[in-house]
């Protein structure tokens, strides 16, 4: 069973590099949206089954894009792992106190990003 | 006229011989005494008008009449009259005479001659006295050549004074049948019309009376004698003539003589020492005209050159007649004297030292003091300079009255080596100096003004500090005085006193600077500085210290630190490094957050010192640095750093994606050149990524911002997760990784070991060759562990191994492009290393390979606790 994937981030390059990524190398079905409010409204039309968030967004930032998924019904139970370039140890804890399963940093590796957001949420088909 | 006078004379005379011999009352003595001189000089007068109307009146009857007269008065007279030629021969002998010494006229005349009629000797020992007291003329009168040597004193003497200024002596003359008697004689020229001395007249009065009488006085003395022998007093009894009558023996030791030769003497002042005699023999003529002496200071020298200070007391006794004798006692007040002298000198300079609050002002009294219990007009406090070599005079103190300008001028501008003049003589010495006489004295350079201003005796004393000496006194008197050890004795003790006084007022002036240089330090310093106690109440508090605290300085004193710095509203507990640090009294620094105004608190920089004194905490000093505006610029630099970061990781992080996508062929077949490119280019991302995280790591754990997590934790366990962490590199490298197991528990923070370990062991596999092992060795010590990196790689040359750990410093320059490291690796070992409070270093692993070696302590330091625990209370305060 293919898995859907919401890379929520507004940069586009790193949308379209995070998709390939993982299209190519686990052949996921990956959904993309450039921003926190676009991010909500795909997922509450697709469900996905895990969403990759950015933290540093133009207007509503990962956070609290987060926070709005966790209170909406239909997108609650949705895994959301952060991906974020902030890398300090300050940003790290705020981070994970929010609630994520996952804090990943950027840059990834385009072929073990898959593997390790699968090894995250105990996905077996990789 | 002069015939009424020869018959009042005659009158008098058989008055005189019709007088029974007196022996029962002293008074009758003095007045037969006084009664043969009156007749003597009444015969001289007698001679003198004689020889007048000689000359007046030619005439032969008149010429008979003075030769029968002047024959009766010879006749009747009753003292000797006996004249003698030029050789000595007599050529007259008057009937009283004949009777006192036994011979006939007849036998006289022409036949004895001077010498026969005195002892042997007895001529050439009153020669000698009447020699002694005529002065030096400087023309001397004409003596005829014939004169005889035995008379030749006499002849000179006779010559010399007019007969006016003639005085009486005693001899003693010689009778017929050898014994002896003492005499007053009067002496006087015969002299020729030109007025040439021919020969001598004597006229002699028998004195065996008058020293009846004073044997008589000696005698009712004896009734007193018990009393006075053994008196400690010294006493002597004195004839109105001046001459000893009874001396006791606390007398006799005084002066260092017996009785006969005390009876021997002319005069009382004659066995005092020459400066006295003069003051002495005013005190006698004092009491011998009625005013009595009490208890007169004057100073002697006793037999042994001893100086002496007695009291004297002189009283007369009196009888009707006149004065009949002269009582004077003197008291020893040496001792006495020495002692109140001390005293006082000792109680005033200690007065003086404990008063004054300026060393020169005190010093001055000192030297006033010095002078006026010394009888002294000028002193000097010179001071020693040993830097230069050289002592200089530093105060002078001079008497009021006479000037010593020229003395005090000189003096003044003096600077001595040592050994030069009386203060350097005294520096070198270490010991006092008595000068007598100044001006005589060739080592003492201010002579000329000495004797200008009159100063004659001086004395020096060295003021010491332990065993150096650090200054002089020197006291210069216009009286002669002599050694006195015990003033010199005395002087140095005060001089103790004043040594001790320019020590502590030397040092309360260095203490007076550096409080002053304290107190402008604490005022003027940013940092807040407080004192405690070993109570830890607050001693004092600087200005910054209580203008952070938003309290007055007093308001801060007494109050407990802890208390101040963490109210009970800051919820602080147990584990408080503040108090903990306090209570240990052990020395800490660190950051922490202090309280203001009780309520608002503010991030701090505290450095806290315990003060121990013989090994007991005494309290201690804290001080702490208000670091909120430091604090505000570090967070805007984080925020700044951490968007820099970001910024550049967002790029990299399309440019990684993109490279790996294509370089694994998964977008379709890339050619082997491009695929050869695309790894490099991969690799180059990620070291540039590498060498941002680097970079970021070192900035933030250097400028102390990321703090550590200590924990307990097993070092072998970290060791195994290091080495596993490292295994696909090394099996990439085709290397063996080895390790000993050891078990150690250290308190350190493992992520932060990790990394060392970590960057350690790539180090070793870069450099390492093929199939050769790379091994970590712990070695356990008492208090700490050593972790050791060895490879058998290429090593790490002599002069690198220091350098190695710096920045951007690696062996070879292209080591970082070869290899992909960033640099930094064991610049962020080094700081994770020093955080943890070990030291980390290189060395050569004999001829092949390198050993990168790191210790730990065992238990982390409490300023490096403390240091983490503020950054925690800071990421939850103001994160």
């Amino acid at each position: 069973m293919s898995r859907r994937v919401l890379i929520i981030d507004d940069e586009e390059d790193i949308r379209e590099v995070a998709a390939l990524s993982l299209e190519t190398v686990a052949g996921w079905d990956v959904l993309v949206a450039g921003s926190g409010a676009a991010g909500i409204l795909k997922a509450r039309e697709s469900h996905p089954d895990a969403i990759l968030l950015d933290v540093m967004m133009p207007g509503m930032d990962g956070p609290t894009t987060f926070r709005e998924l966790r209170s909406l019904p239909e997108t609650a139970h949705i895994p959301v792992i952060l991906l974020t370039a902030k890398v300090q140890a300050a940003d790290q804890k705020r981070f994970s106190d929010l609630g994520v399963v996952k804090v990943m940093f950027k840059p990834f590796d385009p072929l073990v990003l898959a593997q390790e957001i699968a090894a995250t949420l105990g996905w077996q088909e990789i | 006229m002069i015939a009424l006078a020869f018959s009042l004379v005659g009158a008098l005379i058989l008055a005189r011989f019709g007088s029974p011999p007196a022996q029962s009352h002293p008074w009758i003595f003095w007045f037969a005494a006084f009664w043969t001189l009156a007749q003597a000089l009444l015969v001289a007068i007698a001679l003198t008008s004689f020889r007048s109307a000689l000359r007046e009146r030619q005439g032969e009857r008149q010429l008979q009449r003075v030769a029968r007269l002047h024959q009766s008065i010879l006749d009747s007279a009753g003292p000797m009259m006996i004249a003698c030629d030029l050789s000595g021969r007599i050529s007259l002998f008057n009937p009283a005479a004949e009777r006192m010494l036994g011979y006939r006229t007849s036998e006289a005349l022409g036949k004895l001659t001077a010498a026969d009629l005195f002892p042997e000797s007895e001529m050439a020992r009153v020669g000698e006295q009447l020699a002694a007291s005529m002065p030096a003329l400087r023309t001397h009168p004409e003596i005829p050549i014939e004169t005889a040597p035995s008379l030749l004193p006499y002849v000179r003497y006779v010559a010399t004074f007019p007969a006016s200024r003639v005085r009486g002596f005693e001899m003693r003359y010689k009778r017929r049948d050898g014994s002896t008697f003492p005499a007053m004689v009067y002496l006087s020229a015969a002299r020729s019309s030109a007025g040439i001395v021919e020969g001598l007249v004597s006229i002699a009065v028998d004195l065996s009376a008058t020293r009846r009488a004073e044997h008589a006085l000696r005698e009712s003395e004896e009734r007193y004698r018990d009393l006075f022998e053994n008196s400690a007093e010294m006493i002597a009894t004195l004839s109105p003539r001046g001459r000893y009558l009874y001396v006791n023996p606390s007398w006799q030791a005084l002066f260092g003589m017996d009785s006969p030769e005390f009876e021997s003497l002319i005069g009382f002042e004659s066995p005092f020492p020459p400066e006295v005699q003069a003051e002495a023999a005013a005190l006698f003529h004092k009491a011998l005209h009625g005013i009595s002496v009490e208890h007169h200071p004057l100073r002697l020298q006793n037999s042994s050159g001893e100086n002496v200070e007695v009291e004297a007391s002189l009283s007369c006794r009196r009888e009707e007649s006149g004065p009949v004798s002269v009582r004077c006692i003197f008291r020893d007040v040496t001792q006495q004297n020495r002692r109140e002298r001390r005293l006082r000198i000792q109680l005033v300079v200690s007065q003086i030292i404990a008063e004054t609050t300026s060393i020169d002002e005190g010093l001055t009294r000192v030297l006033e003091a010095l002078c006026g219990t010394f009888s002294c007009e000028f002193a000097a406090l010179w001071t020693v300079d040993e830097a230069h070599h050289s002592i200089r005079p530093r105060i002078c103190w001079c008497a009021r009255g006479r000037s010593s300008e020229e003395f005090l001028t000189e003096t003044q501008a003096m600077v001595l080596a040592r050994g030069q003049g009386l203060p350097g003589m005294v520096w070198s010495l270490g010991k006092p100096c008595w000068i007598s006489d100044v001006r005589q004295h060739p080592a003492f350079l201010r002579r000329t003004a000495a004797r200008m201003n009159g100063y004659i005796s001086s004395w020096a004393v060295p003021i010491r500090v332990g065993n150096q000496v650090i200054a002089v006194v020197e006291c210069f008197s216009r009286q002669f005085m002599r050694e006195d050890p015990d003033l010199m004795a005395t002087v140095e003790t005060v001089c103790n006193s004043v040594g001790q006084f320019m020590a502590r007022a030397g040092q309360e002036a260095r203490v007076r600077q550096l409080d002053r240089q304290k107190a402008v330090i604490l005022n003027s310093v940013a940092d807040g500085i407080i004192g405690v106690d070993s109570a830890n109440r607050i001693a004092f508090a600087n200005p910054a210290a209580a203008r952070m605290m938003e309290r007055t300085e007093s308001e801060l004193i007494g109050c407990k630190v802890h208390d101040l710095l963490h109210p009970p509203s800051s919820g602080c507990d147990a584990t408080c490094l503040t108090r903990r640090a306090f209570q240990a009294a052990e020395g800490a620094s660190g950051q922490d957050v202090y309280f203001r105004g009780g309520a608002r608190s503010f991030p701090v920089e505290f450095s806290l010192m315990p003060m121990v004194e013989e090994g007991e905490p005494v309290g201690s000093v804290l001080s702490f640095r208000d670091i909120s505006q430091r604090y505000a610029l570090d967070h805007m630099k984080d925020e700044f750093i951490s968007t820099v970061s970001h910024e550049l990781r967002t790029p990299l992080t399309s440019i990684r994606g993109a490279l790996g996508l294509l370089s694994a062929g998964l977008l379709g077949e890339v050619s082997e050149k491009a695929t050869s490119l695309l790894r490099i280019a991969v690799a180059n991302s990620d070291r540039l990524v590498r060498l941002i995280n680097d970079i970021l790591d070192l900035e933030r754990m250097t400028s102390g911002r990321a703090p550590l997590a200590f924990r307990r934790i097993a070092l072998d366990e970290l060791v195994r997760q290091a080495m596993e962490t490292m295994q696909p590199m090394a099996e990439a490298e085709d290397l063996y990784l080895a390790s000993d197991p050891t078990s150690v528990y250290i308190e350190a923070d493992s992520d932060r070991l990790l990394q060392v370990m970590t960057n350690l062991l790539s180090n070793a596999i870069k450099f390492s060759p093929p199939r050769s092992t790379v091994r970590i060795v712990i070695v356990h010590a008492t208090d700490g562990v050593t972790i050791s990196v060895i490879d058998e790689g290429r090593g790490v040359p002599a002069d690198k191994l220091e350098t190695i750990f710096d920045r951007f410093q690696q062996v070879d320059a292209s080591d970082s492009r070869q290899k992909g490291g960033t640099g930094l690796g064991l610049a962020i070992c080094r700081t994770i290393v020093h955080q943890h409070g070990g030291r980390i270093w290189a060395e050569q692993n004999g001829s092949r390979g390198a050993i990168f070696r790191f210790y730990l302590p065992e238990r982390a330091s409490l300023s490096s606790l403390a240091e983490e625990a503020t950054q925690n209370q800071f990421e939850q305060k103001f994160g």
